[in-house]
């Protein structure tokens, strides 16, 4: 790779790094997978790259495309093991629902125990923002599917935290906080 | 307000939630952690491109390598070429081949048992010095496919609705059993015992009862790493000269052999292939043609010998961080592990986190069609049938004249 393209490279990693980090483990359910599958996916850009035009969002599509793909053939050889529990996971107090990192994280232990395809699509849909129809070119569905598995998958969502307690939203995440 | 009544105004409420989760998932310590992150990535990135070349290099050596000795007539290597009905005696042939090919390695590590409940199994790494060709090429040609082969469908689902299919594991620090009632669509029910992981939340929680398996979608199975529905396994031939091409194909990128990375597209088709035979039952002629094309993917080891406690013997086979036993005996795939076995260099010294920790094993104790289910499992089945969808994403090649 020439020095510019490595030099190009690295600063995508820096700017974006982070934010595919955050998408990786919503994706995944734990920071540990998240980074994995971030490190793996990034070596398929970086032997990409020079196909790509650096100068328009392509590098953020294809890091995409490849996060959703690498993590949908994880998830299919890991599923035997994925047994789907009867209860959202101890990982926070959940009597402390004014702090925004305890929903954070009863909201990713509930994201986690969706089916996948649920999960990719509220992360895509919600999260990245992407409108209905990108993503559905990503996952290879129709539109239908994608608000189909939207609807369901807030639903099921608002079922496993609302089973737990009620607790205030208001404030809980601000989306002009987050870096884009 | 609460989450449980943010209807009907709910995709806001859920977006702020979901972003929340986002802005909040603990990825590392402050900027500076945050920054230190980053350069841990690039570094591993770049240290996977060297090695990936590095061996790409020793590839091209070592075939020719094997070029030169098999046409010397040093190893009895089953033509890539041979038809996929081969007669017994090159079975023999095979056979003998991996017996007299299996030298002991000065440093090998001797098996350590793990008891999963009423099972113990051991990998050991003793042994051997014998192309995984070798051994795959004499697996395949055990299973004898010659009945029935171009008269059955890939997946042989006859008039037997599930798929049974019984197994030992371990993952995150735990023992499980699991039962396993698949069905056409992959949904399925499940039934497992044993704790939940506190290190893993994925693994266990099973108390007994059975749950619903949903996997949300019908293209649930899938080679290497394509996606494809039953009907589109059931389009894959049984001539493995005419499967490999599109395996090759399959996601548009090549299998070379890449050790360095565990998630290589060779690894990742390797161990596609395990799931694929273990995930339902497929007919004798296409586990045979899978078994043939897994011998032309590079970079497979062999590491040594796999015994149990149900009287079972395999050679055990690596590639990135999957490790497998076979019985080429009779071709049946015994255990897969992405776990660490002493002595076998899981994912060649990445850092990847995954490696560090070592992941789970399964034992394929019995697998098997069933007519029928028990009332609960049936119940879990019927809750898991309600959520299936269908995507297709990849259309069948044109048939191609025979060679």
């Amino acid at each position: 790779m020439r020095t510019e393209d490595e030099e190009a490279f690295d600063a995508f990693v820096r700017a974006r790094g982070e934010y595919f980090l955050r998408v990786s483990v919503l994706l995944t359910g734990s920071v540990p997978e998240g980074e994995d599958l971030l490190q793996s996916s990034l070596v398929r850009l970086y032997r990409a790259w020079q196909r790509l035009d650096v100068t328009s969002s392509a590098p953020d599509a294809y890091l995409r495309k490849v996060l959703v793909n690498t993590r949908r053939s994880w998830w299919q050889v890991r599923w035997r093991r994925e047994s789907p529990v009867d209860s959202i996971p101890d990982v926070a107090d959940f009597g402390d629902f004014t702090d925004q990192y305890a929903v954070g994280a009863a909201v990713r232990s509930a994201l986690a125990l969706l089916p996948r395809q649920q999960r990719t699509v509220l992360v895509l849909r919600y999260v990245e923002d992407l409108p209905e129809a990108q993503v559905a070119s990503l996952l290879g569905v129709s539109a239908g599917t994608v608000k189909t598995h939207a609807h369901r998958g807030l639903r099921a969502l608002r079922k496993s935290l609302g089973d737990l307690a009620p607790f205030p939203v208001n404030g809980a995440g601000d989306p002009a906080g987050v870096e884009r | 307000m609460s989450f449980s009544d943010f209807n009907p105004n709910e995709e806001p409420v859920g977006q702020r939630l979901l972003l929340t989760a986002f802005a909040t998932a603990p990825v590392g310590d402050g900027l500076a952690g945050r920054a230190a992150f980053n350069e841990d990535l690039l570094r591993s990135v770049r240290r996977q491109e060297r090695k990936r070349r590095r061996v790409r290099t020793t590839v091209i050596g070592a075939t020719a390598a094997v070029a030169a000795a098999v046409a010397a007539g040093v190893v009895v290597l089953p033509s890539s070429s041979t038809p996929s009905k081969t007669a017994p005696q090159a079975a023999t042939a095979s056979k003998a081949a991996v017996k007299a090919e299996q030298k002991p390695k000065a440093s090998g590590n001797p098996g350590t048992p793990v008891t999963v409940g009423s099972v113990s199994y051991s990998f050991d790494t003793k042994t051997s010095d014998t192309p995984a060709a070798i051994v795959l090429d004499a697996a395949a040609t055990a299973i004898g496919s010659d009945a029935g082969a171009g008269s059955e469908p890939n997946v042989v689902w006859g008039s037997t609705p599930y798929y049974h299919m019984v197994s030992v594991s371990t993952c995150g620090g735990g023992t499980y059993t699991n039962n396993t009632w698949t069905t056409r669509n992959g949904n399925g029910v499940g039934l497992g015992t044993g704790p939940k992981s506190a290190s893993d939340p994925g693994c266990g929680a099973g108390d007994g009862a059975p749950f619903p398996i949903v996997t949300g979608f019908a293209d649930f199975y899938g080679l290497g790493n394509q996606p494809l529905t039953e009907a589109q396994v059931d389009e894959l031939p049984t001539d493995p000269n005419k499967l490999w091409p599109i395996l090759e194909g399959f996601d548009g990128r090549s299998l070379t052999s890449d050790p360095a990375n565990p998630h290589s597209n060779a690894s990742t088709m390797f161990q596609s292939i395990w799931n694929l035979i273990t995930s339902e039952p497929l007919s004798p002629a296409f586990r045979e043609a899978l078994l043939e094309d897994a011998a032309k993917i590079p970079g497979v080891t062999v590491e040594g010998q796999y015994t149990d406690s149900l009287g079972r013997t395999g050679t055990v086979l690596h590639i990135g961080m999957w490790t497998m036993a076979i019985d080429t005996s009779d071709g049946q795939v015994l255990a897969m592990t992405s776990g660490a076995i002493p002595g076998v260099p899981i994912c060649n010294g990445s850092k990847a986190s995954f490696c560090q920790s070592g992941g789970g094993t399964t034992v394929y104790v019995s697998a098997g069609a069933v007519t029928s289910l028990p009332k609960a499992e049936a119940a879990a089945l019927a809750q898991a049938n309600s959520g299936a969808k269908t995507s297709k994403v990849w259309v069948a090649p044109a048939p191609t004249p025979s060679l």
